[in-house]
């Protein structure tokens, strides 16, 4: 039977036996009831804890032979020795539940103090390493001789990690600088050189370019466009003899086209009202279609870009419906503007004036 | 029992905080190792990380020699990235300090000091690099030009500059020292349109044409 208190332990209704005569208890409520010695199971009785008036069922288990002796603990002993027995398991338990969150604390203490020491060390040694670093650039801005006295093995150590931050650093300022990227390839019988573009501050493409070093130089692969005259280049700059005048010149195109087809875009972007009739793929040419505001005629504008190395025109035309246009003192003045500014610069300019929509 | 049950809870109050002390400190230096790494903008190599974390205190197999022999490999490969570069842009550059401005996920910001030679010519450069990071595509932009020269034959570098600076220098500066300085974002090719300037300036072409057998050799 189930005790349907809702407190009660639910269903407890075994008893168990002990000593040598068969013992009936029972326990309910977690506390044990009425340890009677009978040879025959008591009479259903009701629970004696308080608030609690279920009758308990005694069931036999182990039944053991009966041997005879008339030994028996007082009931009353039995429970209040089960009592005890209950309160220290209990009490075992929490202590030994504290003594682990003790533990478990202390290992924590010990961790975030490894924790600690770490964090110091490594900040330390970075501190180390960035006055070193320091010292090593002055010394090295002001080409002074270092100052080779004796170290310990470990400042040798340091020493060698700051002269790498050093290097890397340098090696990195002469990529900014707009410098050519080389690395030797295939134990120094080859070489990759990467040319970087740039336009008003901003940086565009880069170009590459695989040579062979040995046993002539010659270039291998690259990815510069068709329209860059590569071997024309190479032929007439020698790049057997001189690579580095070659590269000069090859990113003396290279820059100039990138500065064009900058131009272009910014033209088509910022520009809305200038309609681009023509251009090439080299940006060598370029066709632009202006409104005079007002009348809302039409010029057409070819600018000539001949000379590959260079973002402005070497030729300006200018054609319109009024013939008479062109020669205006207004548009001479727009034509110088379009040969020395950059011709999204210029169209700025020239709307400013009131000349172009 | 009771007792025992006391003396714990007294432990584990103090433990604990113990551990509130230890937990702050951590934090606190985690903080100033993060200000710390915010200077450094390139990776650390695997060889240079193992000399931190050996320079930290912690062992490691093979030993310092290992870590010293295995950082100077990797140091001499660097000389000669070094060297090669020198060559091929006929620029000395002799030191190069990085400072962070700015370093936000998307967007870097670096303000940078170099000192160097080309041929004869000394010279010290500051600019500002930002760097914006898109989807697909990074964009470098380069301001805040300052360029310092050590020379009396300044013409041909003045005309470069005026090319791309959009605004007069000073000229009244003594001659052996000026500088030039806008505010305005610059060409930043200062190699590719300098160099042939530079050499002008240091009339060391042959000196140039020397350097360039000497690498190809």
């Amino acid at each position: 039977m189930v005790c349907e208190r809702k407190q009660c332990a639910s269903g407890d209704r075994t008893g168990t036996t002990a000593l040598s005569r068969v013992t009936f208890t029972g326990q309910h409520c977690g506390y044990p009831v009425g340890g009677v010695v009978t040879q025959q199971p008591p009479k259903s009785k009701t629970c004696k804890r308080s608030g609690c008036l279920h009758r308990i069922k005694y069931v036999q288990k182990n039944k053991e032979k009966d041997s005879g002796n008339m030994e028996g603990a007082p009931a009353k002993g039995v429970l209040s020795h089960l009592s005890l027995l209950e309160v220290k398991a209990r009490s075992r338990k929490t202590q030994l539940q504290q003594q682990s969150r003790v533990m478990e604390l202390k290992a924590k203490v010990e961790a975030l103090k490894t924790q600690r020491e770490q964090l110091k060390a490594q900040i330390q040694t970075h501190q180390d390493l960035q006055k070193l670093r320091l010292a090593m650039d002055k010394q090295c801005a002001d080409e002074e001789e270092e100052n080779m006295e004796e170290e310990s093995e470990n400042s040798k150590l340091l020493r060698l990690m700051a002269r790498h931050t050093q290097l890397k650093d340098l090696l990195h300022a002469h990529h900014l600088i707009g410098g050519y990227d080389i690395i030797k390839t295939r134990k120094g019988k080859g070489a990759c050189v990467s040319i970087a573009t740039a336009y008003e501050d901003v940086f565009l493409d880069t170009f590459n370019l695989e040579i062979d070093l040995k046993p002539t130089v010659k270039i291998s692969r690259h990815n510069i466009p068709p329209f860059i005259p590569l071997n024309n280049l190479a032929e007439q700059n020698n790049m057997q003899t001189d690579l580095r005048v070659f590269l000069d010149t090859l990113s003396k195109h290279l820059n100039a086209f990138a500065g064009r087809k900058q131009q272009l875009k910014l033209v088509k972007e910022k520009h809305k009202s200038v309609e681009v009739m023509e251009s090439n793929v080299l940006c060598s040419l370029l066709v632009l279609l202006f409104t005079v505001p007002r009348e809302k005629t039409a010029v057409l504008c070819t600018l000539d870009y001949t000379d590959h190395t260079r973002c402005l025109p070497t030729r300006v035309h200018l054609e319109s419906e009024d013939k008479q246009l062109p020669d205006s003192p207004q548009w001479k003045k727009n034509c110088t503007l379009l040969m020395e500014t950059p011709v999204h610069k210029a169209l700025i300019t020239m709307k400013k004036m009131g000349s172009i929509a | 029992m009771e007792k025992m049950s006391d003396e714990n809870t007294e432990e584990v109050k103090v433990l604990e905080s113990e551990i509130e002390r230890l937990q702050a400190e951590v934090e606190s230096l985690q903080h100033q190792q993060q200000e710390i790494n915010k200077d450094i903008t390139f990776h650390y190599s695997q060889q240079m990380e193992n000399a931190l974390v050996f320079m930290c205190g912690q062992r490691q197999e093979g030993g310092k020699e290992m870590v010293m022999s295995r950082l100077k490999e990797e140091l001499e490969e660097l000389e000669e990235d070094m060297k090669l570069q020198t060559e091929i842009n006929g620029i000395t550059l002799n030191s190069c300090t990085t400072k962070t401005l700015q370093n936000s996920g998307r967007k870097l910001v670096q303000q940078l000091s170099l000192s160097g030679n080309c041929s004869e010519l000394v010279f010290q450069v500051e600019f500002q690099l930002s760097e914006i990071k898109d989807s697909e595509r990074s964009k470098r932009t380069i301001g805040d030009l300052n360029v310092v020269l050590d020379s009396s034959d300044l013409q041909n570098f003045s005309s470069f500059l005026s090319r791309c600076i959009f605004c007069p220098y000073d000229r009244n500066l003594p001659e052996s020292a000026w500088s030039v300085s806008e505010s305005a974002a610059k060409s930043r090719s200062l190699i590719s349109e300098a160099r042939p300037h530079l050499d002008c300036v240091a009339q060391s072409e042959e000196f140039g044409k020397q350097q360039m057998e000497k690498y190809l050799r």
